[in-house]
């Protein structure tokens, strides 16, 4: 997966997520399979729904959580691999 | 694909009035030995006339006139029989495919459902019927503010335990010793969460079991609805721990067990609405126990999670 801080992503259609408490739950429907993911990755998943590329969702991220800028670029870029992995989330030409 | 396109015709004239939880229906078109058989299996859940005939959801029971487009391989997920279905073109009901049964279900008054059968006597098999059943209640729970749970029901003080879990999660076990230790049961596999006027959630008695099957020991009818203590999600051990569960992993916990509306069919904002309503207003625990562990050691350590919960049978 290539990641430049200029491209986009999209969630996957049957991709389901809400704010439950502090954390997020998250169903995709093509399987059923449910995860729970934290603080974070609930703020990234709906960075996500509206059209954040990477240098915005790292910026929103540093805006809202505690974490060192390196540490963070790190954590956002692993997190979007495993979205991928799991076809959660698509590159996108364009937001 | 549309599951009754190749039925037609009615079996006989008879017709019944399902008084569910959160629906009715009206089942028309049953032979004479069709509805005795309902009768006898559904007796404190149908009415005479529906209490209320414009809400009422109607379904004719027809002919299977030619074989069904899945084999009984193909009805099966994670090793154990699952009914097919999906959402009908234009939203307004489940199309659904068993063992022997294709059934149209409807999602509101203005559909007529179908249910339909090769052979007279399939209808009333639990296979069919009770699976027809199972799909019109989880569907229209969630539309109503509830919803359907794979789990147990154990009542104590008044109040209902629901044990979630799916399959070979310990269900039956439990309520095998919640029998022994003189409790009464709700349900051994499947039970319906509504709404109450308190705020909360009661249990609600449907007519659906699992390998425990019906019991003395187990309630039945409408009138039967008690408030739910607590929602206890089972687990695997090799002690007997219960810890609470933060909201975020029992509103997933839910999800997982609400059997027919978490697989696909266009019911995933709701039920996620659903079960962070339900999450967030009841206390959820996880439960390990061991198998000799008996009931009332295993609502001893409950206790200590569920505020105001008391240990009587």
């Amino acid at each position: 997966m290539s990641s430049t801080n200029d491209m986009h992503w999209q969630l996957n259609e049957q991709l389901r997520f809400r704010a439950v408490g502090e954390e997020g739950v998250v169903v995709d429907q093509r399987n059923g399979n449910v995860m729970v993911v934290n603080a974070v990755g609930l703020h990234l998943l709906q960075q996500l729904r509206d059209g954040a590329n990477l240098a915005e969702l790292n910026a929103s991220v540093q805006a809202e959580f505690a974490v060192e800028r390196d540490q963070l670029e790190a954590d956002v870029t692993r997190y979007l691999e495993e979205l991928h992995a799991l076809g959660a989330i698509h590159e996108s030409v364009s937001p | 694909m549309q599951a009754t396109s190749r039925q037609q015709g009615g079996w006989g004239n008879a017709t019944l009035h399902f008084d569910l939880p959160g629906v009715q229906l009206s089942l028309s078109g049953l032979h004479d030995s069709q509805a005795a058989a309902l009768r006898q299996h559904y007796a404190s859940f149908l009415t005479a006339v529906p209490n209320d005939a414009s809400q009422t959801l109607r379904c004719c029971a027809t002919r299977l006139l030619q074989p069904l487009p899945f084999n009984n391989a193909e009805l099966t997920c994670h090793g154990q029989y699952a009914p097919r279905s999906e959402l009908n073109i234009d939203g307004s009901a489940i199309n659904l495919w068993g063992i022997n049964f294709a059934a149209t279900v409807p999602l509101g008054p203005a559909v007529n459902g179908q249910l339909a059968v090769q052979n007279v006597a399939d209808l009333a098999q639990a296979n069919v019927i009770e699976n027809y059943l199972r799909v019109l209640v989880a569907h229209q729970a969630l539309h109503h503010g509830g919803l359907l749970l794979h789990s147990a029901a154990v009542v104590a003080d008044g109040q209902v335990l629901v044990f979630v879990g799916c399959s070979n999660a310990g269900k039956t076990t439990l309520v095998r010793k919640a029998v022994a230790a003189g409790y009464q049961v709700m349900g051994d596999d499947i039970n319906l969460l509504m709404p109450n006027a308190a705020g909360d959630f009661s249990a609600c008695p449907v007519p659906f079991t699992g390998e425990f099957g019906r019991h003395p020991a187990q309630l039945g009818g409408n009138s039967d609805a008690l408030p739910v203590a607590g929602i206890v999600a089972l687990s695997p051990g090799q002690l007997l721990r219960v810890e609470p569960l933060a909201i975020a992993a029992a509103a997933s916990r839910l999800l997982v067990c609400s059997p027919f509306v978490n697989n696909g069919v266009a019911c995933g904002d709701l039920l996620l609405q659903r079960v962070a309503d339900i999450s967030a207003t009841l206390p959820t625990l996880t439960l390990q126990s061991r198998r000799e562990d008996d009931f009332p050691e295993i609502l001893s350590a409950l206790s200590d999670g569920l505020d105001g919960f008391r240990l009587a049978a």
